[in-house]
């Protein structure tokens, strides 16, 4: 309670004092047709000696079209802004040249108090966003806002809703480090952008009608702290610098420059902590598995299988499985499964990196200070790129989906993770050990960082590792029914292996199935509900993919081991489905092409504007095989062959008619991760086909 | 309350007269007034404590062009009052609400709008409803009973329910077959609901994607048809159909035998095809609104070909819905007539298995294909 009564204790608007009208005159062309264009946007966070934050918000915007006014009717600001009726808050530049000014009167009215007021049932104290309806406001008008507010407590998140184009941007926030590391996200300090890739492409970059710049001062700041002279300067760039406390400042230094090149539309999370908790659990943890470890292998022979064994036991312990062992687990990360591995590996004085590494579809980073999304790692360089990652269902030494790239990988320093004294074990005396865990890469980092980058490529899977091996089966027409039965046979192998995996835990047992996921059943009852799920999620993925199922007569599913990379999960049922043809006169007309499921459909009647990527090489083959109802038989079963093949990748398919049957093979193979937008038509032409495929029909007559 | 209100109706007199303009007409001058009120004041409600029954100044409404139901409703009333009009505030329940004004409760009426009675006749005019032409009226406030100011006292009153008729969707397309594909020229129409909630869309997406949204729109969710040279009526005209005509390829529709027979599949729309409710429902299903949906297909059959089979008619009707299906051959041409009528927007729990039943039907006539045999 105390603590929300020292949110926002303390708030004042600013007074604008800006008189002329902002200038709309440098608008680009292309933009026309845009709804709102903000013309500048400016946000900054800093926090003063006494721990207080500023924040100051100060943006322009202009409204385009009916869709525009609506988006900006009404703006959400900090709670309990304590501004007098006659305080301005913004004004409204009016297309006669008339001016309204926007005061404290236009605020909503308070009707949730903060502080000593409480919601109806008395329960909740909280504070709430204060609603601004902006008054008067029409199509062609230019809306400027501005307030500054004081708080306690660093906001959980920042937003910079820019989803409209924008002429000019800047973003500035620093914080101490006890507030990065103890702020009000605890563990982490999250700044969430979103972009709008027109204003972020190359194209636009190299445009001389360069409309978005930084303020000098900006660029000078850029220059002085973040930047090396041999880094390009974008103008686009969003800055985000969190300094820390100078009594810790050997602790971190921290910064994050963003360009934000070739980004799709979607939310950006930037997260910039190797803190963690549940450090007492990761302490458990490695002793547990050490203890197993040093039962199985008293002395290391082989480093993979103790590895192995090591990850098998960690998955023992922590394999999401229920929401409940979710639950007891803590929810086990990669990052703690980072601490509790780097720990094993020091003890057995294998040497390891731990890094992170910004996942390939946001792009290269623009400077080697950048990483986003970051996803944490174990990597053995004697061994060459043996990879741990507990969370994503992959084989240790396998590459997951997100670090199979090309791209910089940041080795952690040791001052990330706190140094380590292995406890004894089983009473067994350890020596205390001094040194970090974590060991340094060779560092190219500058005099403001504290650890290192490196240019690594991970190896990249073929295709066929990553195999989806379907066969179907129909057969059995029923036309009264208008009913057949569909056999199929699906193979995952590799990463397809693993999503599926992912996806076969993801929703769990007990959520599904139980009312309440936390009641105890019996180990028959919970064979039972496995056996039902089963059964729900393998008929629900068939009736994802389009096809009508009307009853499930078998279905199976062999895991093998999961540690083994060449055995596949395979997937068996038999269903019975309906309206996959229809008779007419003598004719049959089947559906042929429905059987492949549904397709990735590539935008045919747009220009690409972003890159392609992929999380990982793929290949999904299809064998069909149609069992014609007596005394049919096909026609112009060619009309079923295809095959488009680029450097991005191929579909094919090749009908033959077969006695009483037809059997069709598709193959549709991705071969790059990543393709270059200006080629798009060597990746839709692949997808396009297999898409078209998807609504062929055959002619069945009869005899 | 809302005599305690100073809406300042001198200072709107004017505002009034620059909206009507020169025009004499009264239900123009009223339509003027209306559809001003829809165009330019953005409904936004904050109802703070008496103010979730107590309307917001008339000139307060206007200055800042935005409101509540009840501060559009009361610029309304006023901006008609000050030229003349006998314009009322009117409380009204919307079809959210399950229960009508038998029940003596506040809690009846969630909405407001504006009646204007002109020669004795009663319009109900909700400003929120953008784009909806005076006496038409939304499907939420159709029927819906209501109480109108009259004096110190009130009038009980209740919204026409216009029926199912009002919504219409017409399509008049002509298709022929040209090297074995299915070209055609659709002419399309729309009153009531399915017009306003498209311009409404229209109006709510940005303008550089609005005519690709228009595109997508029409072409739902059938990958195989493919479209061209749409064009569109006046998109701000409330009072006539909106009409939208385009020329469109419908791809894997026509098959080849190896006798020459032709096997086409002649449905461009599979409209309330996957409508089908299973046994995990157990509440009542409500369309947005009443549905009355015709289509007419015209083919033209090529020479030296007759019609070898087409699907059987369909009839089914009953009070809830109608589904009348039929291919007719006319001179050189084969035309297929769809009508669907939904007559009431709620289909009950005990008319599911009424309603799946016809259902199988109807996709069983969707699916089946026409046959063109060689002469």
């Amino acid at each position: 309670m105390k603590k929300f009564l020292l949110l926002n204790i303390f708030s004042c608007i600013f007074m604008i004092c800006r008189a002329e009208v902002p200038d709309t005159s440098g608008i680009p062309v292309r933009w026309k047709k845009e709804s709102l264009i903000i013309l500048s946007e400016k946000y900054r966070l800093t926090e003063n000696s006494s721990g207080i934050f500023n924040e100051s918000f100060h943006c322009i915007y202009y409204v385009r079209d009916k869709f525009g006014l609506r988006q900006i009717s009404t703006l959400t600001i900090p709670g309990d802004i304590k501004a007098g009726d006659n305080t301005e808050i913004g004004r409204i530049y009016r297309k006669d040249g008339s001016v309204i000014s926007i005061t404290g009167k236009h605020l909503t009215p308070r009707q949730i108090k903060i502080g000593k007021s409480s919601s109806a049932t008395g329960k909740f104290s909280y504070e709430s966003g204060q609603k601004l309806a902006i008054p008067g406001l029409a199509v062609g008008d230019i809306l400027e806002i501005e307030y500054s507010a004081e708080r306690h407590s660093l906001p959980s998140t920042v937003s910079m809703a820019s989803i409209y184009p924008t002429m000019r941007k800047e973003f500035y926030a620093s914080v101490t480090a006890s507030q990065f590391f103890t702020g009000y996200a605890s563990t982490y300090f999250e700044a969430f952008l979103y972009f709008r890739p027109v204003n972020f492409t190359s194209e636009n970059i190299s445009n001389t009608d360069q409309s978005i710049t930084v303020t000098q001062d900006t660029v000078e700041r850029i220059k002085d702290e973040i930047l090396t002279d041999d880094k390009k300067l974008y103008p686009y760039l969003i800055l985000f610098k969190s300094h820390f406390d100078p009594a810790k400042a050997e602790f971190v230094r921290n910064y994050i420059a963003f360009s934000g090149e070739e980004l799709e539309t979607k939310q950006l999370s930037i997260v910039r902590s190797i803190y963690y908790r549940g450090d007492k659990i990761q302490k458990t943890t490695a002793s547990v598995i050490w203890s197993k470890l040093h039962q199985k292998h008293p002395i290391i022979s082989d480093t993979i299988a103790w590895m192995n064994d090591a990850f098998y036991f960690y998955r023992e312990m922590y394999a999401p499985g229920s929401v409940f062992d979710n639950v007891k687990a803590n929810y086990p990360g990669d990052k703690f499964f980072v601490n509790v591995m780097s720990r094993l590996l020091f003890k057995a004085k294998i040497p390891y990196k731990v890094f992170l590494t910004q996942p390939d579809y946001y792009g290269k980073p623009v400077s080697e200070s950048t990483v986003i999304d970051p996803h944490y790692g174990i990597v053995l360089p004697r061994l060459k790129y043996y990879l741990f990652n507990p969370v994503v269902y992959n084989i240790p030494g396998d590459v997951p989906s997100y670090f199979e790239t090309q791209g910089y990988v940041e080795f952690a320093a040791n001052k990330h993770f706190k140094p380590y004294r292995f406890p004894g074990l089983l009473g067994v005396l350890f020596l205390p050990i001094a040194l970090p865990v974590y060991i340094v890469t060779d560092s190219k980092a500058n005099k403001y960082r504290k650890f290192g980058f490196e240019y690594a490529e991970f190896p990249s899977s073929d295709p066929e590792q990553n195999l989806v091996n379907n066969e179907i089966t129909l057969k059995d027409f029923d036309f009264t029914k208008n009913t057949c039965i569909f056999s199929i046979r699906t193979s995952y192998l590799g990463k397809a292996k693993a999503s599926y995996s992912r996806r076969l835990c993801s929703s769990t047992l007990c959520y599904e199935t139980c009312e309440n996921p936390y009641r105890r059943v019996s180990r028959k009852e919970d064979e039972k509900l496995a056996s039902e799920y089963l059964k729900k999620f393998i008929s629900g993925n068939i009736s994802s993919e389009g096809h009508n199922v009307c009853s499930v007569k078998t279905y199976s599913l062999e895991k093998g081991s999961f540690f083994s990379p060449g055995e596949p999960i395979v997937v068996s049922a038999d269903v019975e489905v309906k309206d996959f043809f229809v008779s007419a006169g003598k004719y049959v007309v089947l559906n042929v092409g429905q059987l492949l499921g549904e397709q990735l459909q590539p935008n045919r009647d747009t220009v690409r504007q972003n890159n392609f990527f992929i999380p990982y090489r793929k290949k999904y083959a299809f064998r069909l095989n149609i069992k014609l109802p007596p005394g049919y038989v096909a026609d112009d079963v060619s009309s079923l062959n295809g095959k488009f093949q680029s450097a991005a990748g191929k579909f094919v398919s090749q009908a033959s008619a077969n006695g009483d049957g037809i059997v069709v093979n598709t193959e549709k193979i991705y071969t790059f991760q990543h393709y270059d937008k200006g080629k798009a038509s060597e990746v839709n032409g692949f997808l396009a086909l297999a898409d078209d495929f998807t609504h062929l029909k055959i002619l069945l007559r009869k005899k | 309350l809302a005599d305690s209100v100073d809406n300042r109706e001198t200072d709107l007199h004017s505002a009034a007269s620059s909206i009507i303009g020169s025009e004499t007409d009264s239900l123009k001058m009223i339509e003027k007034i209306f559809y001003w009120v829809q165009d330019n004041v953005r409904y936004i409600a904050f109802e703070e404590g008496i103010m979730g029954y107590k309307p917001a100044s008339a000139s307060k409404v206007y200055d800042h062009l935005y409101g509540d139901c009840k501060g559009m409703a009361n610029l309304t009333k006023i901006l008609l009052k000050t030229v003349g009009f006998d314009s009322r505030l009117t409380w009204i329940g919307t079809n959210d609400i399950p229960y009508n004004n038998d029940i003596p409760s506040l809690a009846v009426y969630n909405h407001m709008i504006c009646t204007v009675i002109f020669k004795g006749k009663k319009y109900f005019l909700d400003p929120t409803e953008s784009f909806i032409a005076l006496g038409d009226y939304a499907e939420r406030i159709q029927g819906r009973p209501c109480m109108v100011e009259n004096g110190k006292n009130y009038l009980v009153e209740k919204v026409p329910d216009l029926s199912y008729e009002r919504n219409v969707e017409n399509q008049n397309y002509t298709v022929r077959i040209e090297n074995g594909k299915l070209l055609g020229f659709n002419e399309c129409q729309y009153m009531g609901e399915p017009k306003t909630s498209f311009l409404r869309g229209y109006n709510s997406t940005k303008s550089n994607i609005k005519e690709h949204a228009v595109n997508a729109y029409l072409v739902g969710s059938n990958s195989n048809l493919i479209i061209k040279n749409t064009k569109t009526s006046d998109l701000n005209e409330r009072a006539q159909p909106l009409k939208i005509t385009y020329d469109f390829e419908l791809k894997n529709s026509v098959l080849r035998s190896s006798n020459n027979d032709l096997v086409i599949m002649l449905n461009k729309d599979q409209d309330l095809s996957r409508l089908y409710f299973d046994s995990t429902r157990v509440c009542d299903y409500e369309f947005t609104s009443k549905y009355n949906i015709s289509h007419n297909c015209s083919l033209k059959i090529p020479n030296k070909y007759k019609v070898g089979t087409a699907p059987s008619p369909l009839n089914i009707d009953n009070d809830l819905f109608s589904f009348n299906f039929r291919y007719e051959q006319r001179d050189g041409e084969l035309r297929l007539v769809k009508q669907i009528k939904i007559k009431q927007a709620v289909i009950r729990t005990s008319d599911f298995q009424l309603w799946n039943k016809s259902i199988e039907q109807v996709i069983k006539f969707y699916n089946s294909p026409v046959i063109l045999s060689q002469i």
